[in-house]
């Protein structure tokens, strides 16, 4: 019997199909709510308005918000870069596959692990007679305790370590694509293995940085049960001034914070692009 | 005067684990020569192409360049220009970056650079192309590139890693002219890995045979050719047929060795002539090679040594000539005929051949 194969009008069908069933999803499930939310951000019941836009832009208290978030998420996004370029280099580059295997395993088996385990992990290790204090006590470093939990360090170190596989596998698969002839090449050519490192595989490596960097940049924007629950109430990040926001039923400013953070976005990944090329489109280069 | 250096490789082995990859591996390539490591894959050729570059240590044995043993100095030491088989371009530099790159590691001035690299890509042909990156030039192109970049910075020593491979055929020509004027021009001496009997004979000044991990045969084309030392060399090398002889009585003849013999080809037996030093005389039972070319047809019965019947089984017509398969007593050999010659034959009957005593290579081993 001959295989059957589909006529290109049912193929098409198919295509469309398998495109439709996730796009219809996509729409009812965020597309349509994002127009809600952005109607309400211009709407009072009295007509439409500025006003929420306004108060976001202008108040001191938004704007330190918005400026901390923004700070945050640097700082969380420079330290995933520095943890995960060195494990993810040696994740690729390491000559026992055993080795490999476990900086790989290392990073990613704690990411099957719940979010939110590991936030509470970090509240106990974090505490005033935690882990860290104690260490730090017995060490002599300090006489009394740091506070570190419900501080923006606490923020800081769960966020890093919550989205630093993100950043590794980002590099780890730009890196696998480079050449590993290109490092002999340079050798044979009398370079330092420091040399070729600054001079090919770093270069090289950029499109991993910068995908990397966005992903875990606009994670970390958006980011809330870990400022929730480790932040204080002086380091807030704007996903907490929406919550509130929502929870006094300020339904038009939690919207226009909303807008304001998926703008902050945008811009993020139209500057990256517009000084790298769209990675995301054209791959590890 | 060449820039070029002598290499040596001596007594070279390596082991991966308990796997004896290269078994004792001796080589000398004279300064400026062109020599070929020929192999097929899994014969060691690769690895000691690594080992002489310095990508592996050798377990064991000596490499000289020049007379000084490089065994111990690291592969950025040893100052080789080697172009890889994937040409390993760094593909975020442009065509001019990537041929300064050496130069920049040395430190020369950038006035310097600029010249030699200029130089350079005048010597490769790729005028007005020194602002591409490898990715918008041809495979060709790219070949020059890293041909260029291997060796701007004067290597006494160049490595070519299947050099051709990557190519299509008609290309393969034109680089093969291409990289024998340019590592002539410069007098640099060149060791060539790969697995093309044709693009070895064509470029190489000697040629290196290697199969399990060891030096089957080291010499001219034309001694690798036609006086295969071993059954694996005159297999390996083009078409051949191995015929048996035994009972091998030999005389000596001013200098050439005379050996007759019983063989299963004619019940007439055969007579082999070599060179005195090629012959083993305490040795019976031997082997020789005989090219399809060198099985010739009879005209006059009776004219010639080493006649012998045989029955055509097959035959391919390829254009300028005819290959056939003939049976001669229990052995099977392939001759080619001439289209003319092959047209006149009756094939429902027996075929006169014969062939010359010299035109055979007798094989101990």
């Amino acid at each position: 019997m001959k295989a059957q194969i589909a006529s290109p009008r049912v193929q098409a069908a198919a295509k469309w199909l398998l495109l439709g069933i996730p796009l219809v999803y996509v729409i009812l499930a965020m597309g349509i709510p994002m127009i809600g939310i952005f109607i309400k951000s211009f709407s009072t019941p009295k007509g439409l308005t500025l006003a929420f836009y306004h108060k976001a832009l202008t108040e001191p208290l938004y704007l330190s918000v918005l400026f901390s978030t923004v700070e945050t998420a640097f700082i969380v996004t420079l330290l995933c870069l520095a943890l995960a370029y060195p494990m993810a280099y040696l994740s690729v580059s390491a000559r026992s596959p055993r080795v490999r295997a476990i900086i790989t395993g290392g990073v990613l088996i704690p990411y099957w692990i719940s979010m939110l385990v590991r936030i509470f992990a970090w509240q106990v290790i974090l505490q005033n007679n935690g882990l860290v204090n104690q260490a730090l006590m017995f060490l002599g470093i300090v006489k009394s305790p740091v506070k570190l939990l419900y501080t923006d360090i606490a923020v800081v170190i769960s966020l890093t370590h919550i989205l630093l596989p993100v950043m590794f596998l980002s590099l780890q698969t730009n890196m696998r694509l480079i050449d590993r002839n290109l490092m002999m090449a340079s050798s044979v050519m009398g370079a330092t293995r420091a040399y070729g490192f600054v001079h090919v595989f770093l270069p090289l490596s950029k499109g991993g940085m910068v995908s990397g960097s966005i992903m875990v940049f606009v994670l970390a924007l958006g980011f809330y049960i870990a400022p929730a629950l480790l932040g204080g109430p002086d380091n807030m990040m704007l996903s907490n001034l929406i919550e509130i926001s929502m929870n006094n039923f300020n339904w038009g400013l939690a919207s226009a914070l909303s807008i304001e953070l998926l703008l902050l976005v945008y811009v993020i990944i139209g500057v990256a692009f517009h000084f790298t090329g769209n990675i995301f489109i054209k791959g590890a280069r | 005067m060449g820039i070029g250096q002598e290499l040596s490789v001596v007594n070279v082995s390596k082991y991966y684990g308990s796997f004896l990859a290269l078994d004792n591996v001796s080589l000398r390539c004279e300064s400026g020569q062109f020599v070929s490591i020929l192999g097929s894959s899994g014969s060691g050729k690769t690895t000691l192409l690594k080992v002489i570059a310095g990508f592996e240590r050798c377990s064991d044995g000596k490499i000289f360049i020049n007379g000084k043993d490089v065994a111990s100095v690291p592969c950025n030491k040893r100052n080789i220009g080697m172009l890889f088989q994937n040409y390993a371009l760094f593909p975020h530099l442009t065509v001019a970056q990537n041929i300064a790159y050496p130069l920049k590691i040395r430190n020369l001035p950038k006035r310097e650079i600029a010249e030699r690299v200029e130089r350079m890509i005048a010597l490769i042909k790729l005028e007005g192309l020194a602002d591409r990156l490898p990715s918008q030039l041809s495979g060709g192109q790219q070949q020059r590139v890293a041909l260029g970049r291997a060796i701007v910075y004067n290597p006494p020593l160049l490595l070519l890693d299947e050099p051709l491979g990557a190519l299509d055929k008609n290309l393969r020509h034109e680089m093969q002219f291409e990289i024998r004027r340019l590592t002539t021009h410069l007098g640099i001496t060149t060791v060539s890995v790969t697995h093309d009997q044709e693009e070895a004979f064509s470029m190489s000044d000697r040629i290196c045979i290697v199969s399990g991990g060891r030096i089957q045969q080291f010499g001219t084309p034309e001694e690798i050719y036609e006086h295969p030392q071993n059954r694996f060399t005159a297999e390996f090398m083009g078409t051949t047929n191995i015929v048996p002889l035994e009972g091998a009585l030999y005389e000596k003849q001013g200098g050439i060795e005379r050996i007759t013999g019983a063989s299963p080809i004619s019940k007439a037996g055969v007579v082999l002539e070599c060179p005195q030093g090629e012959a083993r005389p305490d040795t019976a039972s031997l082997s020789f090679a005989l090219r399809p070319e060198s099985v010739h047809l009879v005209k006059d019965a009776g004219a010639h040594p080493n006649e012998f019947e045989a029955t055509l089984t097959e035959s391919v017509y390829l254009g300028q000539f005819v290959r056939a398969k003939a049976q001669a007593g229990s052995l099977t050999l392939n001759v080619t005929l001439d289209v003319k010659d092959f047209r006149a034959l009756d094939p429902s009957k027996s075929v006169k051949f014969y062939f010359n005593p010299r035109e055979t290579a007798v094989l101990y081993s």
